[in-house]
């Protein structure tokens, strides 16, 4: 008996030491995460706009009863139609995990642009989406100051109307392109497919397009707004 | 003690290495090994952790009592894994969304679990610690390895940047029968080597 | 029929496109260890299904109605192995009083699975998103994707014990002969196993 109450004691001791010490990483640690978290939506939106537009927050109460955020964003100090669009985060089903991405959606109803917030798709396939083009090797770009550059995919996204279907081709990546051919893709409203990941790219075409009425509910809730303050 | 310190080195990252020898922590060193970033992340996470459960178990041995000394390991290597995923999501986000369910599974890789069971609960802290560093080490040498051929078979790339111009690399190498591809070879290439050291 | 859907979507998933062994890289050191020969292969399955199926009703409750409700979620790693680590306990326990014929044939896999990671993955997905319905998993799909994962596990084992069982007989490069060769066979397991991966079940 008494060694059953030991043996309970040493390891409640042992338990309680360890969750008091995961408790004060957490204290430590959350604020920054949570931080961490905002910037990360922050400077996703900021690359998404024009430099030098006001982002704010807002929310519309859709037909649902569920609140739906989104971000508006203004060109400062040009009073009447000053609004340059809008952003809203949204998901779809990729091959092995929900893909959230936040687009942002022009006053004409055109992709401004397009990121990837979070995927876990199949590395080497899926995970593409996330691939940017450079020129820069392994041999002259280690040490070198990386550029920051677009996703090839995601940036086959601009100019590309949300309530038209988006097509998909699979003769070549966007990036292997040449610029007339790229023209020729934007005018049928046609983004190319990731070699091996068509379920990935379907997944975010079908996504985009499925939240055209999400567009038109913003534009209305955006213009019932104006007309309310006129 | 110090100049203890090489033939430990040589233990862990050679003749004892966890990976390729002992054939223990497989999944994680299969899972992420397919870049060379998420490979050398993972490897040094391991490693924190078990230097620091090492040192912990190593200072409790006396006072965990036999029966129950399994549960006590797996709580002291919980919460460094736990620790350890916290900083990762505060300081290296990225690193943290790449290696996503890899991190917690660290409790269940059985060299931290082993070592604390084989080493740290018979020796000294400093002994104990320094068993942690060389074994960890040795991990990450095997991932930084596996990851190394895999990413510049399967992406042609190295630490994210094109690594021989032209090349079209195989993307199976990336997927999962490349990594099952991969440490085989590199085994197999060891244990070619052990023979012909035998044979002279 | 909606919900028998996303579970025959959920199954097919756990046990063809994301195989736990040969897609998901989760289970490999028991996978590794006992596939030599097909009876403890089968016997290694078995308890890995069963303790999978118990381990997901479990955490599933654990982590939906005390870590989530009190907001202390990142107790999940050290709550989720202990209550795997003891139900592993009590499993043994239980069958080793009321069916000695089970203990008998199970007993001697249950204490390695403690350290099977396939329990702990199966746990950490289950407190996912379920990628078939875009949703949190709920209860019946935890349990359901942690029974046909351990099924998943079952067939890759048994098929890989039959394999090594022949190669035992064949001829191999004398440096590539034990565990190189059975990372060989497994590689060509998951060539096999990427052809499931072009199922779309919508």
């Amino acid at each position: 008996m008494k060694t059953t109450i030991q043996l309970t004691a040493t390891l409640t001791v042992i338990a309680t030491v360890a969750g008091l010490s995961i408790g004060a990483t957490y204290l430590r640690t959350s604020d920054i995460i949570n931080q961490q978290k905002t910037q990360q939506l922050n400077s996703a939106l900021e690359s998404l706009f024009p430099d030098g537009v006001e982002i704010s927050q807002d929310s519309l109460i859709r037909s649902d009863n569920s609140v739906l955020p989104f971000w508006t964003a203004k060109q400062p100090n040009k009073g009447e139609g000053n609004l340059v669009g809008f952003a809203f985060e949204s998901g779809g089903r990729g091959y092995s995990s929900t893909i959230r991405y936040l687009a942002a959606i022009s006053a004409d109803n055109k992709i401004i642009g397009m990121t990837v917030l979070s995927q876990e798709e199949t590395p080497g396939l899926g995970t593409r989406v996330m691939e940017t083009v450079s020129k820069a090797t392994f041999w002259n770009g280690l040490f070198a100051k990386r550029e920051k550059t677009e996703p090839w995919f995601q940036s086959q996204f601009r100019n590309i109307s949300v309530l038209n279907p988006i097509g998909i081709s699979k003769k070549a990546e966007w990036h292997t392109l040449s610029k007339d051919q790229k023209a020729e893709l934007l005018s049928k409203n046609e983004v190319t497919a990731i070699t091996g990941a068509t379920i990935t790219t379907k997944a975010i075409t079908d996504a985009i397009t499925t939240e055209s009425k999400t567009v038109s509910e913003i534009n209305e809730f955006l213009a019932s707004k104006k007309g309310g303050l006129q | 003690m110090i100049n203890n310190i090489g033939t430990e080195l040589k233990r862990g990252v050679l003749t004892e290495n966890p990976i390729f020898v002992l054939a223990l922590g497989l999944c994680p060193s299969l899972g992420v090994s397919t870049s060379v970033s998420n490979g050398l992340g993972m490897g040094l996470a391991s490693t924190f952790v078990l230097i620091g459960s090492n040192i912990i178990i190593s200072l409790l041995k006396k006072v965990i009592p036999e029966q129950v000394r399994i549960p006590a390991y797996i709580i002291v290597i919980a919460s460094f894994v736990t620790i350890v995923q916290m900083v990762m999501q505060a300081y290296l986000p990225a690193l943290y969304t790449s290696l996503g369910i890899f991190i917690p599974l660290i409790v269940v890789n059985c060299i931290i679990l082993g070592r604390a069971e084989a080493f740290a609960s018979k020796n000294n802290v400093i002994n104990s610690a320094i068993d942690g560093l060389v074994m960890g080490l040795g991990f990450t040498v095997a991932l930084v390895v596996l990851s190394t051929i895999r990413e510049i078979l399967g992406a042609n790339k190295l630490l994210g940047l094109e690594f021989i111009p032209g090349f079209k690399p195989m993307t199976i190498f990336i997927l999962a029968p490349g990594g099952f591809f991969t440490i085989a070879f590199v085994v197999g290439l060891i244990n070619f080597f052990k023979m012909k050291k035998e044979q002279k | 029929m909606e919900t028998f859907m996303s579970l025959l979507q959920i199954s097919i998933g756990a046990i063809f496109i994301q195989n736990f062994i040969l897609s998901r890289f989760l289970g490999l050191c028991p996978f590794m260890g006992v596939s030599k020969k097909l009876s403890t292969a089968t016997g290694m399955g078995i308890a890995v299904i069963f303790v999978m199926t118990v381990a997901s009703m479990f955490t599933w409750a654990i982590n939906h109605f005390i870590l989530e409700a009190y907001n202390v979620l990142y107790l999940q790693t050290i709550v989720f192995i202990l209550v795997i680590a003891s139900l592993v306990q009590m499993v043994e326990m239980i069958l080793h009083k009321y069916s000695p014929v089970l203990y008998e044939s199970l007993g001697v896999y249950l204490p390695l699975i403690t350290t099977n990671c396939a329990i702990l993955g199966v746990a950490m997905i289950n407190t996912g998103i379920n990628p078939y319905s875009g949703s949190p998993f709920t209860f019946v799909e935890s349990v359901v994707n942690g029974t046909m994962s351990g099924v998943g596990f079952l067939l890759a084992l048994i098929l890989m014990a039959g394999i090594r069982e022949k190669i035992e007989l064949a001829d191999i490069p004398k440096p590539l002969e034990g565990l190189p060769i059975a990372f060989i066979t497994a590689g060509l397991m998951a060539v096999a196993f990427l052809g499931f991966s072009g199922m779309q079940l919508r």
